[in-house]
Order: C-alpha cells, then sequence, then structure tokens
C-alpha cells in the first residue's frame, strides 16, 4: 500500500487537521505547565530546605552554647556527631567569638569542594543579611551563637526581680551547617520523571476522549455532507475531502440561492402591480363611499327635521289632549258651579222682597218716631203696627232664614267643589304621598265628562283598603281617564260603571267595569299606543291611556284590561302599597280579549 | 528568749531616757520578693519597740521605705537619703548598701552579699551577713544524704576563697575536691574533671562561678552524672538544682530590727559586730531528685 496515500487524506480530511492541531496546542501546554510546576516545585523545595536548614542550624547553635562558651569540643561533639548522622548533612563548622573554628567535622561523602572559605562565606551572610548559602552543589547554613550576659551584681546570684526582664545575649561565635544537594536533585528528577509520566497518561486520555468526541460530533455534520453530496453530484468524499466536498456543496446552493432570489424579485414585480391596481380600486371604492356619505348625511338631516316637525306635532297633540281635558274637566266644574250658583241666584230676589218688607216695617216705626206730638206719635205707631202684622214680620224672619240657608248651601257646595278641584289637581302631584284611593275615586267622579256621566249609573264597592304610597295627582288623572272612558262608551245607552277597590298583602286593585261597546279584538294590543283611538276626529287624541299606562309604570303597578266587542270593558289597576322599585318589573300588563 | 530580754533592756534603760521619734529610712536594691519579706518583718518588729512620743518632733515614728530604680544611679540615691536625714538607713540588697554608704548616716545592712567588701573602712554600718560559714547547711544535706562524701566545688578565690576556706575547716567529716578558676570559661573544663569522683557538687555564689553561660554546665554535670547539685538559692531549683539553702527572710529583718534598736540608742553601728542567719533550710526539687534516682534517708515533700 503507497503510505502517501494516508497522508494525502490525512491533509485534505479538515476534522483531521483540526484534530492534529488542537493535539498538539494540548501537547505544548502540557509541557509548558509540566515545566512551571517543576520550578515551583524546585522553589518550594529549595524554601522548605532553606527553613528547615535555618531551623537545624538555630538549634545547633543552642545546643552547642556551653561548649562555644567554654570552647570545649567534648561539650559539642555529641551534638555535632548526631547531626551528622543525617543523610544530607556533610560538614558542620563551630567558630568562636574571634571567629576562629573550634570545631570543623565532615562526614565522608564525596561533595564536590567548594566555597572552602569560611571566613569569605561568613562575610557573605553579613553583608547580604541572610544565613542561607545557595552554591552549587549544597546548601550552606549560618547561624549565630548567643549566651546570655553575665549577672551584674551578687546580688542577682540569689534573687530575681518580680519582673521577668528579657535576658540580653551577647554573641559569643557561630554555627555553620553545609547540606548536599544531592538528595535534593534526586527528589526533583524523581519529580520530573513522575509528573512526566502523568503529564503523558493525561495527554493521552484527554486526547482519546477528544477524538472519540469529535468523531461524535462531527458525524452529524459528515451525514449532512455525505447527503448534500449525493444530491449535487460531483466526486465522492474519498476523492475530494470534507472541504472539496463541502466547496461544492455551497457552490450549489449558491447558484439555488440566486435563482430563488431572481425568483422572488420577480414575484415582488408582480406583487407591486396587483398592489397598484388593488390600491387604484380602492381609490373608487373610497370615492364612491364619500359619495354615499353626503346622500346619509342629507337623509340624516332630513329624518332630523321630520323628526322634529313630528315632535312639534306631538307637543300640539298633547297640548290639545291637554285642552280637551282640560274643557271636560272645566265643563264638570262649570255644571257644579253652576248648579250651586242657581242658589244664589234663586235666594237673592226673594230675599230682596223679603227685605223691602222689613224695610216698609222700619220706616213705619220710625214715622212715629219723628212725630212731635204724643198722639201723633202713637197714631203712627198704630199704623205701624198694622203694617207689620200685615206683612207677618215673624214669617218674614223665617223666610229670610230659609233664603239665607239655601245660599248657605250653595256657597257651601261651591267651597267643596274649588276644594275637590284643588285637591284633584294639587302642585305638588308628582311628590309621593300616602294617598287614599276610595276617596280620591269618589271626588273624580265629580269631575267626569258631564255630556256623558248622566246616562251612566255609578256603582261604587269600595273595601277597606290601606292608604298608598303614591303621587296622587297623577293617580287621579288616570282614574279620571279611566271614568271618561268608560262614560263614553256607554255615550250610546244608559250603563253602569261599577268601580271596585280591594287589597292584598302587597298591593291595592282598583276595578272598572262598564256595560259600554266593548274592544274589539284587533284593537285590544294597541289601545296603549300613543295617538291610537276609535273616536271621531277631534273627540280625542289617542294619548290618554298611553299617558295612563306610563303614570302606572312609574308607579311599579299593574294594569290588566278586559274586553271584547259588545261585552263591555274591565280595567283592573294594581299599584303597589309601598312603592319599592327593585322587587317589580316596570309595568305589568295584561290584555285579555273575551271573545 | 534572749530578744526579748534585750527589747525589755532596751526600754528600760535606754530609750526611756532619751525619749523621741525617730525616722528610718528602708532602702531596698529591687522588687524581689525576699527584700519586701525581709524589709515588712524589719518594720513589723521595729515599729512597736520605738517610743511612740518624744522631743524631736510633734510626728510619731517613721519608717519609709524606698526602692532603687534600676537605672538610678548611686550618687542620686545618696542625695535623696542626705534629703531625708533619716536617723538610720536600713539597706536591703547590695546595690542599697553601695548607694547607702556614700550618705554619712548610721547603716544596718541585710541581705547583702559579702559585704565587707563594699564597706569602707571608716564605716558606721553592721547588718546581718546573707553567708552562713557555719557549715550547718551540710548538717542538713547529711541528714536527709547520709552517703555524702565527696563534695566538689568550682569557685573563684579572689570571690568565695574565704567561704570555702571556712567551711572546708568546719566540716572535717566531708571531703572538699576543690577546682580553683580565673575566668567562667574554666567552669565547664573543671567540671569535667570532677566527673566520677564526687558525690555532691556544691555551687558557690561566686560570680565568676555562676553565671548564665556556666548554669547550664552545672545542671548538665548534675544530669549525666546522676550527682545532686546543691545550690546557694532557690532560684536555681526549677532549672536542674537538686538541693538548696534558703533563709528565713522575716528572722534576717528581725535580726535586723535588733540592731537597728541598739544603733538608735546610741551605739556605733560599726561597734555591733555583724551577725549571721541562725535559721537555715534546705529545699529539695523531689522531680529532679527522682530523675538522678536520689535516694533520701527521710522523706522529703
Amino acid at each position: 500500500m503507497n503510505m502517501r496515500e494516508p497522508l494525502k487524506k490525512l491533509k485534505r480530511s479538515f476534522t483531521a487537521r483540526i484534530l492534529l492541531v488542537f493535539i498538539g496546542g494540548m501537547v505544548l501546554l502540557a509541557v509548558g505547565l509540566d515545566i512551571l510546576f517543576i520550578h515551583i516545585q524546585r522553589k518550594n523545595y529549595t524554601e522548605h530546605t532553606r527553613h528547615m536548614g535555618l531551623s537545624t542550624a538555630r538549634l545547633l547553635a543552642q545546643s552547642v552554647q556551653v561548649g562555644v562558651f567554654a570552647e570545649m569540643v567534648s561539650v559539642m561533639s555529641p551534638v555535632v556527631d548526631s547531626l551528622l548522622l543525617q543523610e544530607d548533612i556533610y560538614r558542620v563548622i563551630v567558630l568562636n567569638s574571634q571567629e576562629e573554628v573550634i570545631l570543623d567535622r565532615r562526614t565522608g561523602k564525596s561533595v564536590p569542594e567548594e566555597g572552602e572559605d569560611y571566613l569569605q562565606q561568613l562575610e557573605t551572610v553579613r553583608r547580604d543579611g541572610n544565613n542561607f548559602l545557595d552554591m552549587a552543589h549544597s546548601f550552606v547554613f549560618w547561624w549565630p551563637v548567643l549566651s546570655s550576659v553575665a549577672y551584674s551584681g551578687e546580688d542577682e546570684l540569689y534573687f530575681s526581680d518580680k519582673e521577668q526582664k528579657i535576658q540580653e545575649k551577647k554573641h559569643i561565635g557561630w554555627v555553620a551547617v553545609s547540606a548536599s544537594k544531592e538528595k535534593s536533585e534526586v527528589a526533583v528528577q524523581q519529580l520530573i520523571v513522575r509528573t512526566g509520566i502523568l503529564v503523558t497518561a493525561a495527554l493521552f486520555f484527554v486526547i482519546s476522549c477528544t477524538v472519540t468526541l469529535f468523531n461524535k460530533m462531527m458525524h452529524p455534520l459528515r451525514d449532512l455532507v455525505h447527503k448534500v453530496g449525493s444530491g449535487s453530484g460531483g466526486g465522492s468524499e474519498d476523492e475530494r475531502g470534507e472541504i472539496g466536498l463541502l466547496d461544492s456543496t455551497y457552490s450549489m446552493l449558491l447558484e439555488r440561492l440566486e435563482q430563488s432570489f431572481a425568483t422572488i424579485d420577480e414575484l415582488r414585480l408582480n406583487l407591486e402591480q396587483k398592489v397598484e391596481e388593488r390600491t387604484h380600486e380602492l381609490a373608487l371604492a373610497n370615492d364612491d363611499l364619500k359619495n354615499k356619505e353626503e346622500t346619509l348625511l342629507e337623509s340624516n338631516a332630513s329624518l332630523e327635521k321630520a323628526l322634529k316637525d313630528i315632535k312639534e306635532a306631538q307637543s300640539q297633540l298633547i297640548h290639545s289632549e291637554k285642552m280637551a281635558a282640560l274643557g271636560q274637566l272645566v265643563a264638570g266644574v262649570a255644571h257644579e258651579v253652576n248648579n250651586n250658583i242657581n242658589f244664589i241666584v234663586t235666594a237673592a230676589p226673594a230675599l230682596e222682597k223679603l227685605l223691602e218688607k222689613i224695610r216698609k216695617i222700619i220706616d213705619a216705626y220710625h214715622e212715629a218716631g219723628i212725630q212731635e206730638t204724643e198722639r201723633e206719635r202713637l197714631a203712627a205707631l198704630g199704623r205701624a203696627e198694622i203694617v207689620k202684622e200685615g206683612l207677618g214680620l215673624a214669617t218674614l224672619y223665617n223666610n229670610i232664614d230659609l233664603v239665607l240657608s239655601s245660599i248657605r248651601e250653595g256657597c257651601s257646595r261651591s267651597i267643596k267643589i274649588v276644594s275637590e278641584l284643588t285637591s284633584f289637581s294639587r302642585q305638588d302631584s308628582d311628590y309621593l304621598n300616602a294617598f287614599d284611593i276610595n276617596e280620591a275615586l269618589l271626588s273624580t267622579w265629580k269631575f267626569v265628562d258631564t255630556r256623558y256621566k248622566g246616562n251612566v249609573q255609578l256603582v261604587t264597592e269600595l273595601g277597606d283598603i290601606p292608604l298608598v304610597t303614591c303621587a296622587g295627582g297623577r293617580i287621579n288623572q288616570v282614574f279620571l281617564n279611566v271614568m271618561n272612558n268608560g262614560v263614553q262608551a256607554m255615550a250610546a245607552a244608559r250603563g253602569t260603571l261599577t268601580v271596585t277597590t280591594f287589597s292584598d298583602k302587597e298591593m291595592v286593585h282598583i276595578r272598572f267595569v262598564d256595560t259600554g261597546y266593548g274592544i274589539a279584538k284587533e284593537d285590544l294590543p294597541r289601545i296603549f299606543d300613543p295617538f291610537f283611538t276609535k273616536k271621531e276626529v277631534g273627540q280625542g287624541t289617542g294619548l290618554g291611556l298611553g299617558i295612563c299606562y306610563k303614570i302606572i309604570a312609574h308607579h311599579r303597578g299593574k294594569i290588566r284590561v278586559e274586553s271584547g266587542e259588545g261585552s263591555g270593558t274591565a280595567i283592573t289597576i294594581s299599584l303597589p302599597i309601598y312603592l319599592d322599585a327593585g322587587t317589580r318589573p316596570e309595568c305589568e300588563l295584561s290584555l285579555v280579549s273575551l271573545r | 528568749m534572749r530578744q526579748r530580754f534585750l527589747l525589755t533592756f532596751f526600754f528600760l534603760f535606754v530609750l526611756t531616757g532619751q525619749a523621741h521619734s525617730f525616722e528610718v529610712l528602708v532602702l531596698k536594691s529591687g522588687e524581689a520578693a525576699p527584700y519586701d519579706l525581709a524589709g515588712q518583718a524589719f518594720c513589723d518588729v521595729l515599729l512597736p519597740a520605738l517610743p511612740r512620743h518624744g522631743i524631736k518632733a510633734i510626728a510619731e515614728n517613721s519608717i519609709r521605705n524606698y526602692t532603687i530604680q534600676k537605672n538610678e544611679s548611686r550618687p542620686a540615691v545618696a542625695r535623696v537619703i542626705a534629703g531625708e536625714q533619716p536617723d538610720l538607713v536600713v539597706a536591703v540588697g547590695k546595690k542599697a548598701l553601695q548607694a547607702a554608704v556614700l550618705a554619712d548616716r548610721p547603716i544596718v545592712y541585710l541581705l547583702v552579699p559579702r559585704a565587707e567588701a563594699i564597706l569602707p573602712v571608716d564605716h558606721h554600718a553592721t547588718g546581718v551577713s546573707l553567708e552562713n560559714s557555719s557549715g550547718s547547711e551540710f548538717s542538713e544535706i547529711l541528714r536527709l544524704l547520709p552517703h555524702i562524701r565527696r563534695v566538689g566545688v568550682v569557685y573563684d578565690p579572689g570571690r568565695t576563697g574565704s567561704l570555702v576556706r571556712r567551711t572546708v575547716e568546719v566540716r572535717p567529716d566531708l571531703t572538699f575536691l576543690l577546682r580553683p578558676i580565673k575566668s567562667s570559661q574554666e567552669v565547664a573544663g573543671q567540671l569535667e574533671s570532677l566527673k566520677g569522683k564526687i558525690d555532691l557538687l556544691w555551687m558557690v555564689p561566686d560570680l565568676t562561678a555562676v553565671s548564665p553561660q556556666t548554669e547550664q554546665s552545672y545542671y548538665s554535670f548534675s544530669l549525666e552524672q546522676q550527682v545532686p547539685l546543691f545550690s546557694f538559692s532557690a532560684k536555681h531549683l526549677p532549672h536542674g538544682a537538686t538541693l538548696a539553702s534558703t533563709f528565713d527572710w522575716a528572722e534576717m529583718g528581725g535580726k535586723a530590727a535588733d540592731l537597728a534598736l541598739q544603733v538608735l540608742s546610741g551605739t556605733a553601728p560599726q561597734d555591733i559586730p555583724p551577725i549571721q542567719p541562725e535559721k537555715v533550710t534546705i529545699r529539695v526539687n523531689v522531680k529532679t531528685a527522682q530523675k538522678i534516682n536520689l535516694q533520701f534517708a527521710i522523706p522529703v515533700q
């Protein structure tokens, strides 16, 4: 097999290139981190060694204090020898206060000699203030040997102050401990090897995972490329690689996209043309609509004018109805007043004659009073007595009382009429008050149209009903309308108008029954319509029952009409005893045709 | 008994004749506890013994304490004494005595090591010595440790030669291995030479032989050689000494008060010989004793 083919394939494969770059980056990163880690570890190890070495030197300086003070090697030897047993420590030097070597011990380890001149080392330590010397092959730790200052007096031999004073120290020598770097170098080398193995293992694991993950991630894309490639034709993936395949696919998609854009552009032009046409049509329709709107406005103005005319006509008709009702009322009132005035008119001449006779008697006595002589006076009195007897003074007085009684009766009746009229049409008719229905019915009858009243016999069956909370004036108007309609219905022949009142827990019921010609079945539903009337022109406006309906509705009452042609009419009006708007419908109307 | 007789005699025949009030200055070298104990004992004994009225002043007898500060010079202290003009200066400790001798006042000293080396020839002082050259402390040690025969001692002949010499004289029952030195550096070497040769190492109050640098050598020797270390001060017990002689500070204060009364009664101080403390107590560091396997003849606390 040719080795160049896999290399070429690898070069063409985009996935392989990405993976190679990624793995290379990972390796570089791992190596860099490993070097950094080793550097940090080496630094830490050196710092640890420095710390431990200085601690050792400090302890040694403390331990050999007596030996240095006395400059006795035998005192220091055990400590130094035990220290030299440590693996990495290979030399210990002890100097006295004159910086002369009083002890120099070393092990048999072969460490390259370096910095043998201890005085030079000590000079470096003093100059740098650093007791740690990092040599090429070893570390050297220096530490001063200090000792307490001798007692200042014999008192101090015996007694100590209560306050513990800080002991003053005196510099009496130096110690130097040399440690080989061999151990540290070995530790660092081991560290490098271990971290290298760990990093290699971790790198291998990460790369394996990455390759697997990348393959899984690229699988859908590869499938897609295959599908697109098979759709677009061209060579196989093996021949061209993913990038070549993607390139040809992209070109094909670009071509298709351009074609789509051309199609979209064409469609856009057609659409614009259609929009223009449609806009033109809409403009025409809009003009037409404007014309229609103007026409409609004109029609509306005409209708408003007609409505205004109708309202004016309605006002005139209502006015005519009022005037007709007023005429009826005035006729009734005039009739009654006329009857009462007749009492006075009839009594006045009679009273005048009686007064004339009394004046004659009085004149006769007056004549007697003015006579100068007694005789003449007596004679005149005699004549006066004769006149008095002849005219019958007692009878005159009785007749005057009768005449006055008649006048008083006429006046009393007139006052009563006027009072009832006032009560009938009182100004506060719209105000609610406790109203006596029975009394109102009797009063109203007096104002019923006198032209038809004569043929009608009123029969009342007034029950014991409670006072009703209502607008009395309005209710009187209803009663008058109903009674007038009843008597008018009985104008052709004598009849009877029976008025009955009764009550239940909630309502008072007033039933008017006439024996008139009744209402035809087809007219019954319309009797409460405004302007509906079967009367001759000029006899009625047709508003009476409509007004009654409104008044009863205002009182949340009920109206029930039972009638049939030739069977008379019964109208029952029910009024709530206490006006309560919330519990009953506005007006309950029942129309019952008897035939 | 003797003390009571002396005080009674003093009251009856000395002070009653010339009764007047006295001013005494107790001068302390520092803040050490023994100074306070001895000074307080001195005051407790002296004050009741002094007359309560007199012709010198309306004020009663007064005893004033003064403690020398660390950086205070001797002339400065001497000026304080001159300003006070006390009838008697009680110098407690060496520094106090060194300052007191500069002021020309009668002195009673106590707790002063080797006071005779400080006092000038024409001094006006007497006191209670801090050394005990009677060798009585060794009697106490032998009572505890009867096996001891050989005693090693490192000393500077110029400082403690007389003490060592007197002790050797009064204790013929013991063999002293003497190691004279001239500097502190020799201590360790001399101790080396005593290894395996002694039963007891005696640490004397010698500034040459005993210093912070050499004390460790004593302690190490004692531990390594399993030999008890006998010190002159109890302050070495916690550091490694096995035995230490201590004085009764209150007794020493009382003795100083006796001397003070004699001086105040008119006796010249220099005519009164210094006295030594009688009570010597041996204290034992039991832990150290156990470490060096020391067996006591009688139980010790």
